[in-house]
């Protein structure tokens, strides 16, 4: 295929694969303990830290990243419980976040096109620098996930057995959150703000009825993750539509059609 | 007394926000090999009184002392509703979390915890489910997977916090039989707000409703659940000296 001779192509593929592995991983994660909302809400929100940026001539990308950090490590440090049962205040911090962009990118003189992408994402526009960063991520998340996956899912899935058994709940609870910060500011350039709950969430919704075991579904979350990805960018890049939202596309109508068949399966059986 | 003291709660006092007292000048030793049960209606502060015991929860004053215990002596069966039974975990490897106090990320599981495991499905009757999500069992077979995680450590007190809810009488007597066993052996401490959870077996019962209303076990024990729940309530216990029910005033 001719497409391949194209740097900008292979460096969308070669993001592609490694942020299939972030999202298989960490859209898991947040699927299994029903974090989804939380986690839109720091990706909207850090889209208020990306405009302050643009409004003070540095890098939106570091913007989003403060902000990301910064609301990770507030909702890690902060009462679980009582944040769970508080989904309206997620609701003001997302449209917030999105208003103060808004406002910053208005007040900034001059047109920003490049800020819209910020919105939808533009995987072709990904540079070798974002793949070494995205590559480092990946490796540590890896190495963490291999090391603590255990104590990682007592965690997730009973914080006071894991407390009574000595694991140290708040420092799992900051880790997680924090690695989802990164993994969401690192899809936001790729996907964009409005797409990332969409890749982080497909192909865990995809695979969790599929499988019993943690471990299984996230490698099978990752393999779907990348299949979607690389069937939706070929999609796109030959009808010549957006890559971030025909990628989504191809996901949802996935998800749809895998649901489909295992409940006509069920019926049958 | 001759009997050898495990932990004894001391003047706790407890509030979550230093607001609304939840517990105050709670007292309550629990022996060796004790059989102890924690009542109250809902929202008294048993599961608080059982946290702080476990050391989870820290009581604004007083104290629960530890005599030569530490929390790996502790079993825990916590109330269904404290987790995510959705989770895709089967119940083998659910069982597997109860050794998550000894995990070292460069240890893999090795055939001595192997054998715990498989033990331990063996003793609860979970054969036929265990390589089955937790999100497919029944509440019996739930409640035992939870008794056999609490219990692969060989804990030297089991906790249970409102283990009968959610499961059928018949799991309600094999829960029954499960306990007097462990009883042999360990002490157990359960909350419950079902008084026809409490049978012969129980050796000690306290009623809590913010405070202790009660504890020990003799003919005094109506009038303080009467205390305590506000109306009369009749104790279907076959080891109970009275089973009047009384009207209400």
């Amino acid at each position: 295929m001719s497409i391949l001779q194209y740097e900008f192509v292979q460096n969308a593929i070669i993001a592609g694969v490694l942020l299939s592995i972030t999202a298989g991983i960490i859209g898991s994660l947040i699927v299994i303990k029903r974090d989804t909302l939380l986690i839109g809400g720091i990706a909207h929100a850090s889209f208020g830290g990306l405009g302050l940026f643009y409004f003070l001539g540095l890098d939106p990308i570091l913007g989003a990243f403060v902000v990301a950090l910064t609301s990770g490590s507030i909702i890690g440090l902060s009462n679980e419980k009582q944040l769970q049962t508080h989904n309206a205040l997620i609701g003001v911090l997302w449209a917030f976040g999105m208003s103060l962009g808004i406002i910053f990118i208005t007040i900034t003189p001059g047109y920003a096109p490049n800020l819209l992408t910020y919105l939808f994402g533009d995987i072709l526009t990904v540079t070798r620098p974002d793949i070494i960063n995205i590559a480092i991520y990946d490796v540590v998340l890896l190495i963490f996930i291999t090391l603590f996956f255990k104590p990682l899912i007592v965690y997730l899935f009973d914080k006071e057995f894991a407390a009574l058994h000595g694991i140290r709940v708040k420092l799992y609870r900051i880790l997680y959150y924090l690695f989802i910060s990164i993994a969401v500011v690192m899809m936001i350039r790729s996907v964009g703000i409005i797409l990332v709950l969409a890749l982080l969430t497909i192909p865990p919704l995809i695979v969790i009825p599929l499988f019993k075991r943690m471990p299984v579904i996230i490698a099978m979350s990752v393999l779907v993750s990348l299949a979607i990805f690389i069937g939706g960018f070929f999609i796109a890049y030959y009808t010549n539509l957006p890559t971030g939202p025909i990628i989504i596309a191809t996901g949802t109508i996935t998800l749809l059609l895998v649901r489909l068949i295992c409940s006509l399966i069920q019926k049958n059986s | 007394m001759d009997k050898k003291l495990l932990m004894d709660v001391r003047h706790l006092n407890f509030s979550f926000d230093g607001k609304q007292r939840i517990l105050s000048d709670i007292n309550l030793p629990l022996y060796e090999k004790d059989y102890l049960v924690i009542m109250g209606p809902n929202g008294g502060g048993k599961t608080t009184l059982l946290k702080c015991m476990l050391g989870l929860l820290k009581p604004q004053s007083g104290k629960v002392v530890y005599h030569r215990i530490t929390s790996s002596d502790f079993g825990y069966v916590p109330q269904f509703t404290t987790f995510d039974k959705s989770m895709p975990i089967r119940v083998f490897d659910f069982i597997e979390t109860g050794l998550i106090g000894n995990y070292h990320p460069l240890k893999k599981r090795n055939n001595a915890d192997k054998d715990l495991i498989e033990k331990q499905i063996d003793d609860f009757s979970l054969n036929e489910i265990a390589y089955s999500s937790i999100s497919e069992i029944s509440g019996g077979q739930l409640q035992r997977a939870l008794l056999a995680r609490a219990l692969i450590q060989n804990p030297r007190i089991v906790f249970l916090d409102e283990p009968t809810t959610f499961i059928d009488s018949e799991s309600r007597g094999n829960l029954s039989e499960i306990l007097k066993k462990l009883n042999n052996t360990k002490a157990i401490v359960m909350i419950t707000h079902d008084t026809s959870a409490i049978d012969d077996q129980v050796k000690n019962i306290a009623c809590v409703n913010r405070t202790l209303y009660y504890h020990g076990r003799d003919e005094h024990i109506e009038g303080s659940l009467e205390k305590v729940y506000g109306c009369p309530i009749e104790l279907i216990g076959h080891g109970l000296p009275h089973r009047v029910l009384k009207e209400h005033e």
